[in-house]
């Protein structure tokens, strides 16, 4: 899955970036406010979605508005804030997995979902309007037509030219953080193991305003620990010392999401 | 022994009258259970002698790690020359900090199984925790937000009366002037309550990508009223967590929820800190609180939620650049020598 190489990228990027310290805490002004993109605080896009879920093709469209800030500065010169956004549109894919698991959708063709984060930065070059690298990492929750989760999410930002900034970012849910709404009577219950990998390009206007271009790519997993198949752990229980053995390892799991979305918007 | 445990503990339908009148406690019962079940299972008598040794085995290993560590932890920070490096648990208390990292936690816990206690812990995920932060503050602020714009524009007063065949009803919303008011009333409290310096929240996602026996998550947030070098915590905690064990080559499927008022009494020291903590857990209370061991394949399911589950902890840390490093030792009781430790790992910003 998308996540298994993105998580090593993702915890090694991290790591490595959180260890310098490259703006004093003390140089900030309004123009570090901005949480979308280098320059941004809102941000409005449309977005048309196509790929299968469950293995049934599909498409949805989408409208989704995003926007925060950042005010408060670390010690060590990083940044703290608020952001968050909502998700509304049409869901063409299926909501209906195979097998006996339950759906994890309330709605039908109906989508929509709010987050709210807490973004950081991590790492910078440039200071104020001349910022032109940021790293940061955002732990949040969200409420969607599927489930309730926590979410981490990487990104990273880099100017290119004068006019144009390129944002990559990739957002994760554990199956552990998540509760997907259709299984709430089951015990142990479900959750989605979610991954969303995203670039974003903004093409900045003489107003100060720019476009974007987005692409998302995303993958999860439906999955669901399996008690009544835990006599192979039983069986392979030989010494106490191996935490593997037991029924986490024995998850009913069936792939959801893969699809693919592109959107143009607007930031402000 | 056999025959009577079969008509007790093997229904799933056993109740607490049912183990009163058989003259033992729930927590006796489920030890009963898993011997029961463990022979069932067929398991080579030799599997059913090693293993319960072994499992004694880790818990006295255990509980040594448990009082080891924190004195090795503690030592740096008062004896040796690199104490700079140690955060005073005064300032743990009461400076801005946050972190994201990963923990790992071992021993007793109230998540897995409770009062019932079937077996050891091992429990890794990822945490992120914050003091004098904003989440606690931004999310309360929300609330207060759209409570106040919710009060300010529902009706006022509603009254109905009879006028001939017909029921008259007259709604009354506020004035221009009571919304501008209510508005301004919560937007000041939203605006405090955001803006509050002692609060902090903490979040820890239990991952089996990690490894361990638990999954799920669980989030306190709190308020904290200082004095002294004290300071008292209170706030919303929740959380959703299923624990798998092998206790006695049985499977223990553990099903834990959480939703109530965190609650702590900490002390800042010089190189620690100590606390006191009762977690007041809503879900506790109702039918669902604490259900009779039923089996599902071949797991045994348990679900007891302890109404407030106590502990005293002592904390220490160590900060090396934007690498930090915490211990918590934390015991459910003086006498009951039962430990648990939960280490720390992270990147602090």
């Amino acid at each position: 899955m998308l996540n298994n190489w993105l998580r090593g990228l993702f915890a090694a990027t991290i790591g490595l970036t959180s260890l310098a310290v490259a703006t004093s805490a003390w140089a900030r002004d309004d123009a570090d406010r901005a949480t979308v993109g280098l320059d941004h605080n809102v941000a409005l896009t449309g977005a048309f979605g196509f790929g299968d879920r469950f293995g049934t093709p599909g498409k949805q469209v989408i409208g989704r508005v995003e926007g925060g800030g950042y005010w408060m500065t670390s010690r060590f010169g990083n940044r703290g804030g608020v952001e968050g956004g909502a998700e509304l549109g049409y869901d063409g894919l299926s909501q209906t997995p195979p097998g006996h698991m339950g759906q994890p959708s309330v709605l039908s063709n109906m989508l929509f979902d709010l987050w709210l984060g807490f973004p950081m930065t991590l790492l910078e070059f440039g200071e104020g309007s001349g910022r032109w690298f940021t790293t940061g990492l955002t732990p949040g929750m969200g409420f969607s037509d599927k489930h309730l989760y926590w979410y981490i999410k990487g990104k990273m930002a880099v100017r290119v030219g004068s006019s144009l900034t390129v944002e990559g970012s990739w957002q994760w849910t554990p199956f552990d953080a998540s509760t997907t709404l259709g299984s709430f009577d089951d015990k142990p219950g479900s959750g989605l193991n979610l991954a969303i990998l995203r670039t974003s390009v903004y093409y900045k206007l003489q107003s100060g305003r720019s476009l974007i271009f987005t692409l998302d790519w995303r993958q999860s997993n439906l999955e669901s620990p399996n008690p009544a198949a835990s006599g192979a752990a039983l069986a392979a229980f030989a010494d106490q010392t191996r935490f593997d053995s037991n029924v986490f390892l024995h998850m009913d799991k069936v792939r959801a999401d893969n699809n693919v979305r592109a959107g143009i918007g607007y930031a402000w | 022994m056999q025959a009577r445990s079969k008509s007790v503990f093997g229904s799933p339908a056993g109740t607490n009258r049912q183990a009163a009148r058989f003259g033992c406690t729930r927590r006796q019962r489920t030890k009963l259970f898993l011997d029961v079940q463990s022979r069932r299972a067929g398991m080579s008598d030799s599997r059913a002698t090693i293993v319960p040794h072994r499992l004694e085995l880790n818990r006295v290993r255990q509980r040594l790690v448990a009082l080891v560590l924190p004195v090795v932890l503690l030592l740096p920070g008062t004896m040796l020359p690199c104490a700079a490096w140690a955060d005073s648990g005064f300032e743990m208390m009461r400076a801005y900090s946050t972190y994201i990292g990963t923990f790992g936690e071992f021993g007793r816990t109230e998540y897995g199984g409770g009062k019932l206690n079937p077996g050891t812990q091992s429990a890794y995920g990822f945490r992120y925790y914050e003091r004098q932060g904003i989440i606690t503050g931004t999310v309360t602020a929300i609330l207060l937000a759209m409570g106040a714009a919710q009060e300010a524009n529902s009706a006022k007063s509603v009254e109905s009366h009879k006028s001939g065949n017909y029921v008259v009803t007259t709604t009354t919303y506020h004035s221009a002037s009571e919304r501008a008011a209510i508005m301004a009333s919560g937007t000041a409290a939203a605006g405090a309550a955001a803006s509050a310096k002692d609060q902090s929240f903490d979040l820890e996602i239990f991952s089996r990508n990690l490894g361990g026996t638990a999954s799920g998550w669980r989030m306190n947030s709190y308020y904290g009223f200082p004095f002294w070098r004290m300071m008292f915590e209170f706030g919303l905690g929740l959380g959703s967590i299923d624990t798998a064990l092998l206790v006695k080559g049985q499977s223990v499927y553990s099903s834990y929820a959480y939703w109530g008022m965190p609650m702590r009494l900490d002390y800042g020291g010089e190189f620690a800190w100590f606390f006191l903590e009762a977690d007041w857990n809503f879900a506790g209370y109702g039918y669902r609180a604490n259900l009779a061991p039923t089996v599902k394949g071949d797991a045994l399911l348990l679900r007891s939620i302890d109404k407030l589950p106590w502990k005293l902890g002592v904390a220490s840390s160590i900060l090396g650049g934007r690498i930090f490093g915490e211990a918590v030792a934390t015991t459910p009781g003086i006498s009951s020598a039962e430990f648990a430790i939960k280490t720390t790992v992270g990147v602090r910003f």
